[in-house]
């Protein structure tokens, strides 16, 4: 397995044509992704966060600019994506979604059944191999999913707003889970979000999107130690800044 | 409270069918309907019963009849899906292929299957090949269009997840597009296997000298009308066994999209 170090999105641009009409979405968007850190890109909805997260996975490709790893083009098999709506297929159990990434690496049958069971347990899903995403809830299905990413045993993850569709009490515990899995097991992770308060509690560093087109706006370093209080005071006025800070700039630019 | 229940909507429906046999052999008895038109309920039973080991009078028993229908029905709606649902397949995943393919298929889609039937005899005359061949023409289109929207209606998340997951365009297409698509794929073949039907019988009215279709034919020729209804008993049932055969199939290996 090969390990990447930091990442560099270099003048990110990238446009769509509706009807005719030219509408540009992300421009000249610069920043590093360090090794094994924790970033979260926000933005509001309709931002571009989504088509940036599909430029770095490689699933779309930008009108210009670059993203390079190690002074080389980033390449599909060091990373892997979890979609906002879990996207597990449905005609496979629990055990064969996990089971996926590996089967397409060649990985026996044996040894990547036992892999996929230790993810299974990672993500505290031991007892539910052989269900059917059907059978279980929103917040399990995610974490199946998280299970299958971490399958790949790649050194980057991308998790597209993978809690955006959850009630607040699972969304809180499965931010909990996340950041327990992330620590026992580091990769570096790019995060979107559209919730200043989900960003501050994963984040080691938030970046965000605004404008029309967006740009990067802010930058902050998050240093709270972990495991991180919401209703903290270094919280808070973290996050009311960004409030601040972000709000502000829409304003300003659009 | 639940058995009860079923033992009701049985009983119901045995009372529903009773009645009805009852009303048609009162019609005929009383000679409402005269007989050389109508046979009544109980008569058709006798031919039905004496139809399974005698060949007279259009020639075949009706196990023959049934045999041969089948076999020709059968060998069409095979070819029909075997081409039909990887080209609908490839016209979902392939806008090339698509390109190709969509034009021609939206002239020939809207022609009725019985309209083929005369270009089809003087092609292949009226033996077997003619006759699968017409029941190809129906059954194919099913096939594709539901095959074609099964591929079309994957969500783009799943190609994407493909993707993330380092599978190949062949990869995503096999092991994502095909199960998938696979519950929408026995819908059209259930409808394809519905239209083969149909069309069989058309075609044997029309030109032949054994099948189910050609029985019914003789029996108008001969004014038999037990004959008729019989043999008109049997295509439905046979349509209904079949249908009922495919879906445990899909059953079995559509199973994920049963809630």
């Amino acid at each position: 397995m090969s390990v990447v170090g930091d990442i560099c999105v270099r003048n990110i641009s990238k446009s769509f044509n509706n009807n005719g009409k030219k509408i540009e979405v992300l421009k000249d968007i610069n920043f590093e992704i360090h090794k094994n850190e924790f970033l979260v890109l926000f933005g509001p909805g309709q931002c571009g966060k989504s088509v940036l997260m599909e430029i770095i996975a490689n699933i779309s490709e930008p009108d210009s600019g670059e993203i390079m790893c190690d002074g080389k083009k980033l390449r599909e098999e060091d990373l892997c994506m979890v979609f906002q709506r879990y996207a597990l297929f449905p005609w496979k159990t629990c055990l064969k979604n996990v089971e996926m990434p590996m089967k397409f690496k060649g990985v026996s049958k044996e040894k990547r059944e036992e892999k996929a069971k230790e993810y299974l347990k990672l993500v505290e899903l031991e007892g539910f191999e052989n269900s059917y995403p059907r059978q279980i809830s929103g917040g399990m299905k995610q974490r199946v999913a998280i299970a299958r990413a971490y399958a790949k045993e790649c050194d980057i993850l991308l998790f597209d707003e993978p809690f955006g569709a959850l009630d607040a009490q699972t969304r809180y515990s499965m931010e909990k889970e996340l950041i327990k899995i992330w620590q026992s097991e580091k990769k570096t992770v790019v995060f979107i979000t559209n919730n200043i308060e989900e960003a501050v509690y994963l984040a080691d560093r938030i970046i965000i999107l605004g404008g029309s087109p967006s740009s990067i706006t802010e930058e902050f370093k998050i240093e709270i130690p972990r495991p991180r209080n919401r209703s903290d005071q270094a919280f808070l006025a973290i996050r009311k800044e960004i409030e601040n800070r972000a709000v502000h700039s829409d304003i300003v630019s659009g | 409270m639940k058995i009860k229940g079923k033992k009701r909507t049985i009983i119901r429906a045995v009372i529903g069918l009773s009645s009805f046999f009852l009303i048609w052999e009162m019609i005929v008895r009383l000679g409402i309907i005269p007989r050389n038109r109508m046979s009544p309920f109980t008569e058709v039973i006798a031919t039905f019963i004496r139809k399974i080991t005698d060949p007279t009078p259009d020639g075949a028993t009706i196990i023959e009849h049934f045999l041969t229908s089948f076999s020709v029905a059968f060998s069409g709606f095979v070819v029909a899906a075997l081409i039909g649902v990887p080209l609908g397949m490839m016209m979902g995943y392939n806008r090339y292929a698509k390109a190709y393919a969509n034009t021609i298929f939206e002239i020939l889609r809207p022609i009725p299957p019985i309209a083929w039937i005369p270009i089809i005899m003087l092609l292949l005359g009226i033996g077997t090949s003619a006759k699968i061949f017409i029941i190809f023409v129906a059954a194919v289109v099913p096939a594709v269009i539901n095959s074609y929207t099964g591929i079309k209606r994957v969500p783009e998340v799943y190609i994407n997840v493909g993707k993330s997951l380092g599978m190949s365009h062949f990869k995503i297409f096999t092991k994502i597009c095909i199960p998938h698509a696979l519950p929408a794929v026995f819908t059209g073949l259930r409808l394809s296997l519905n239209t083969a039907w149909v069309a069989l019988v058309a075609a044997e009215l029309l030109a032949s000298t054994k099948g189910l279709g050609y029985m019914i034919q003789i029996g108008r020729v001969l004014a038999k009308p037990e004959i008729i209804i019989t043999g008109m008993i049997v295509i439905g049932c046979s349509g209904a066994v079949m249908s009922g055969l495919l879906g445990l199939f899909e059953k079995r290996f559509a199973k994920w999209s049963r809630k």
